[in-house]
């Protein structure tokens, strides 16, 4: 067990632990309460030398071949030992598939960073309307940013797809009004000659 | 891999260009934090967390740069016309005073810093800012983290054995 003050980063005092209070940190002064959990007062795991080290009769690690295997991996099936079995989700992974599986986006628990392209594509819809004249330009954007990026997806948490066919709605209407503008003004000036 | 359901938890931070969010997943909390046009992603596991912790703030804060505001605004009403430099006072003036009576009122109450201790460091929680909120917070995920732990905890061996 080991909380750090989030401000100063040293050790909190064991009396953080017996009461929710505010208790000021006895370094920096911070007034900090704790809500402490069964995992703050457990030791760290670690594995034996006894449960990585390999019979004759064992399987071995695929990355470790000393070592004995004790799982195997969801994606491609490789053994592995204790020390390189990642559980992610419900799946035990190996390394390498981590490592692809975070490059190509499968595993979207390993997802770090998103970008909302529908968010995007409607901000470039809805913004140049209050300039009017720049709508020229933001609606035919926003119906290439819409079905240019129509499959990738949107934010992990919010699952709707309605910017998409919000932007896309709003960039038609943008570039069909300005396409009958220029059609109409073409027509008034033929009949004015 | 499936797709986890996320639920949304109490707090968030919405400004003109950042925006923060917070989420429960059967397993795991989401830190969604970002801006209108991408989010970052931060997951902390339920069997990860020590602790919730809570760090008093004042609820205003003034940085230095902010009280060159009341100056350059007296500079501005200086270069207004004559004819309506008054106007320019009195507005002035009634913006200081609301801009003080603020700060005195928001004295009184406190604001917050919300983080998730893990054994590797205090994950900062920034949809989380208003001590209401972490209270909110904390009951709201408290359950689900104790019956996580619990459970991965393996029952003690009878003795004998």
């Amino acid at each position: 067990m080991a909380l750090t003050c989030p401000e100063c980063g040293f050790e909190l005092k064991p009396y953080f632990l017996q009461s929710p209070d505010f208790h000021a940190c006895h370094v920096c002064g911070q007034e900090t309460s704790a809500l402490a959990f069964p995992a703050c007062f457990r030791p760290p795991e670690t594995i034996s030398e006894a449960e990585l080290r390999r019979g004759e009769d064992d399987a071995s690690c695929f990355y470790h071949e000393s070592k004995k295997a004790a799982q195997s991996c969801s994606q491609c099936g490789r053994f592995l030992c204790a020390l390189c079995a990642a559980q992610i989700g419900g799946d035990v992974l190996c390394p390498d598939c981590i490592v692809s599986g975070e490059k190509k986006h499968k595993i979207e628990r390993l997802e770090r960073a998103r970008t909302l392209y529908d968010s995007i594509a409607l901000i470039v819809a809805v913004a140049p309307v209050f300039t009017v004249w720049f709508s020229i330009l933001g609606g035919p954007a926003a119906i290439y940013l819409s079905l240019r990026y129509w499959k990738r997806p949107t934010s992990i948490v919010r699952r709707y797809a309605w910017r998409k066919w919000l932007a896309l709605a709003l960039g038609a209407l943008e570039t069909g009004g300005w396409a009958w503008l220029i059609v109409y003004l073409v027509m008034v000036r033929r009949q004015s000659q | 891999m499936t797709t986890p359901a996320y639920k949304r938890l109490p707090g968030a931070r919405r400004g003109v260009f950042t925006r923060a969010s917070a989420w429960v997943a059967p397993d795991h909390i989401l830190l969604v934090e970002g801006s209108r046009t991408s989010e970052n992603y931060k997951r902390v596991y339920f069997r990860d967390i020590q602790a919730l912790l809570v760090m008093k703030r004042q609820r205003v804060l003034i940085q230095a740069p902010w009280l060159l505001v009341p100056v350059a605004l007296f500079f501005a009403v200086l270069s207004l016309p004559p004819a309506w430099r008054n106007a320019g006072w009195l507005l002035l003036g009634a913006a200081l005073v609301a801009s003080l009576l603020y700060l005195y009122i928001a004295a009184f109450f406190y604001s917050c810093r919300f983080y998730l201790a893990t054994a590797v460091g205090n994950v900062y929680v920034q949809s989380v800012f208003r001590l209401w909120q972490a209270r909110r917070f904390s009951s709201a995920i408290r359950p689900v983290i104790v019956a996580a732990q619990t459970e991965s905890v393996p029952a003690p061996a009878p003795p004998g054995e």
